[in-house]
């Protein structure tokens, strides 16, 4: 048997799980939710709704009242469009009826519409070639509010002098990088699609770099860093019009300028490897150069061949080219200047000729074409011939003459300096027969051979 | 008192001097020179200007055959030089006109010196000379002291002095037609960037007009600027 005491325990127990009951069946408003979800860049359309709890179908009559910056009269508010760069306040507030019963409840909650109010940088000047970078920060309003990640509104357009080069989207900031071209920059930022969405300008920043450009239009890559002794190169200074470039050259080789835009880069008159290096605004670039002297001697013959029948003789023209064929020594070039010069080197039959020595002819050449696979063409041309004359001794037999020439090189109102060594070497047979070579070309002719000219 | 007026007054002349100055841009009182930063700068381009012309009139006077080509380095190099982000308008109209000048005025070395009949194919000179045939042995760039016979070894020398003197003059002319290339190329660029539009153009014509001299050249840089005559079209009678 219950006590009587348990029994109203019971009751009282009954009443309250009755009305509990009544209270957590009412219909309320426990949220609300905004499509699409903040925070959004402004121009962007939102609707609110509430998110409503409890019985909403137990016969109970329900209003909706939004307020605040939104507005309506339903479930989900009209559409506000986010013209500002503010927090848009949403009230949702829901009132029901029941069997003369009411009650309302209300939620708040808001929803951020940002744009972007600057773009900022973290460095104005950067060296080309090397490993900065620019960082653009798209600062965002309203200011000291935490928006979250916006990085999928964000759209980005890079003008190089004055014309976009790059578009992009995705990211909270944008780098740039050290590897794009020298000139002047702005970084731009947008949040959104919508045009109320204002595109902001980071201030100028450059990309500080340094052009080559040899003043010789042969080889034709004239930015190359390969440099032949003593060649001329431009160093412009990009972006062009800078106010205060200053250059300096670490090695040989000499400047026209220690400061301007543009300056002439003289190479050495020996092998080096220099390094110019241009400072503006505190941020400097280099540039090295490899300059190489002449490495070698090259004839090709053009032509006939030289000879006088039944005389021992031969002769060839040839053209000349200077090793390598990747840079332009555009000096002077000259074969044995400095008397006395070296007697001839004779064998077998040409030991009667060991007196002979080969002399000065005072004649220079320039180079005035670079000629792919061959080298620096000099102008004019070699005569390697001998003719034995009349009078020759008989019987032939073999034998060798060598001239070991000297061949300078000279810069304009400079001296001479020698580089190479070319053996001109005539070789006879028992027959008569003679070759002459030289440089990598010869020629023969048989002592019966046909008169013929060059 | 009397002082601090005439120190008033003095300093008033001063602002009243400076804003109506000469176009050199000096203003001068009795107290002293005032000189603004942009027409500092535009006496130092004037000055820069008339060093590298005075280099090319010398050049025209005689031509240096070792420094010519290093004239053309400044000349190229004029307008980058003298213009900077702080360069106003008028400085700039000024540094174009003057670098125009410029390497217009350098194509009057070349075109003086340069042999309009010359060419490099007949570049016939060698390192080497075949003395005349003899007797005696003859060998390609063999010293004449080992030629016996006197009037081979006269005939010899003179060869070899013949072919000096046409390689020096050879010489000359390939220089100038390697600076020609090299300086040509570079500069008709600019003279097509100088007529980008129609007063550009007529600008230039008019400085080619006055500055060049060879109407060769005159021709070519005409061809540039694609300036033509226009033609007057009658319309024919029926």
């Amino acid at each position: 048997m219950e006590s009587n005491r348990f029994k109203v325990i019971k009751m009282v127990l009954a009443t309250i799980l009755f009305f509990t009951a009544e209270i957590l069946a009412c219909p309320e408003v426990t949220g609300i939710t905004f499509s699409p979800s903040s925070p959004q860049p402004i121009g962007e359309s939102v609707t609110a709704s509430m998110v409503v709890g409890g019985d909403t179908a137990g016969g109970y009559e329900v209003t909706y009242q939004w307020e605040e910056d939104f507005s309506g009269v339903g479930e989900s508010s009209d559409a506000v469009v986010l013209n500002d760069p503010i927090i848009y306040d949403a009230k949702a507030t829901l009132k029901w009826t029941k069997d003369g019963e009411s009650g309302e409840n209300s939620v708040y909650d808001f929803i951020v519409a940002f744009a972007v109010d600057s773009v900022t940088v973290d460095k104005t000047i950067i060296a080309k070639g090397s490993t900065d970078k620019i960082t653009a920060t798209a600062n965002l309003a309203p200011a000291n509010t935490a928006i979250g990640d916006v990085s999928i509104f964000m759209q980005w357009i890079i003008y190089k002098d004055d014309s976009s080069i790059i578009e992009t989207s995705g990211s909270e900031t944008y780098e740039l990088g050290s590897d794009n071209e020298a000139g002047k920059y702005k970084i731009s930022a947008k949040a959104g699609e919508k045009e109320v969405s204002p595109w902001k300008k980071s201030e100028e920043i450059i990309v500080f770099g340094v052009v080559s450009e040899t003043y010789v239009l042969k080889p034709a890559n004239t930015d190359r860093k390969k440099l032949g002794i003593g060649e001329d190169v431009f160093l412009k200074s990009k972006p062009e019009g800078l106010s205060t470039v200053t250059w300096s050259i670490s090695g040989d080789g000499t400047l026209s300028s220690d400061s301007g835009n543009t300056v002439t880069f003289s190479a050495s008159e020996t092998a080096s490897s220099p390094e110019i290096t241009a400072s503006y605004g505190g941020v400097n670039c280099s540039v090295s150069f490899n300059v190489i002297e002449p490495s070698g001697f090259v004839m090709n013959k053009f032509g006939g061949t030289y000879h006088i029948k039944d005389i021992p003789s031969v002769g060839m023209r040839t053209y000349m080219f200077v090793t390598p064929d990747d840079v332009n020594f555009g000096m002077f070039f000259a074969e044995d200047i400095v008397p006395p010069t070296a007697k001839a080197t004779c064998t077998g039959y040409f030991n009667y000729t060991k007196d002979y020595v080969h002399a000065p002819s005072g004649v220079e050449h320039l180079v005035v074409d670079v000629v792919t696979g061959k080298g620096n063409q000099l102008n004019g041309y070699d005569t390697a011939a001998m003719s034995l004359g009349n009078n020759f001794p008989t019987p032939f037999s073999a034998g060798t003459f060598t001239w070991s020439i000297p061949w300078y090189y000279k810069f304009p109102g400079k001296g001479y300096k020698k580089f190479i060594t070319i053996n001109q070497v005539f070789t006879i047979d028992a027959t008569g027969k003679l070759t002459v070579s030289k440089a990598g070309a010869s020629a023969s002719a048989n002592l019966n051979d046909p008169a013929s000219g060059y | 008192m009397k002082i601090t007026i005439f120190s008033v007054s003095v300093f008033l002349v001063a602002i009243c001097f400076g804003l109506d100055q000469n176009d050199s841009g000096l203003m001068q009182t009795n107290l002293t020179i005032v000189k603004n930063p942009k027409s500092q700068n535009i006496d130092k381009i004037q000055k820069r200007y008339t060093e590298i012309n005075n280099k090319i009139n010398k050049n025209l006077e005689e031509i240096d055959l070792d420094n010519v080509k290093a004239i053309n380095f400044d000349i190229l190099s004029f307008e980058d030089n003298c213009k900077t982000d702080k360069t106003g308008e008028k400085e700039q109209i000024l540094i174009r006109e003057y670098s125009h000048k410029l390497l217009l005025n350098y194509f009057n070395i070349i075109d003086k010196y340069m042999n309009k009949k010359y060419s490099s194919e007949n570049s016939n000179f060698s390192s080497n000379v075949m003395p005349p045939p003899g007797d005696g042995i003859s060998i390609s760039g063999m010293s004449p002291n080992d030629i016996n016979d006197p009037k081979r070894r006269a005939e010899y020398e003179r060869l070899i002095e013949e072919n000096k003197q046409r390689s020096k003059k050879i010489n000359i002319q390939e220089i100038l037609i390697i600076i020609n290339e090299n300086y040509s190329e570079r500069a008709y660029k600019i003279v097509k960037e100088m007529s980008s539009d129609l007063k550009m153009k007529k600008n230039t014509e008019a400085l080619i007009d006055n500055i060049i001299k060879d109407d060769e050249r005159k021709k070519i840089l005409l061809g540039i600027l694609e300036i033509q005559e226009k033609k007057e079209i009658t319309p024919e009678r029926k």
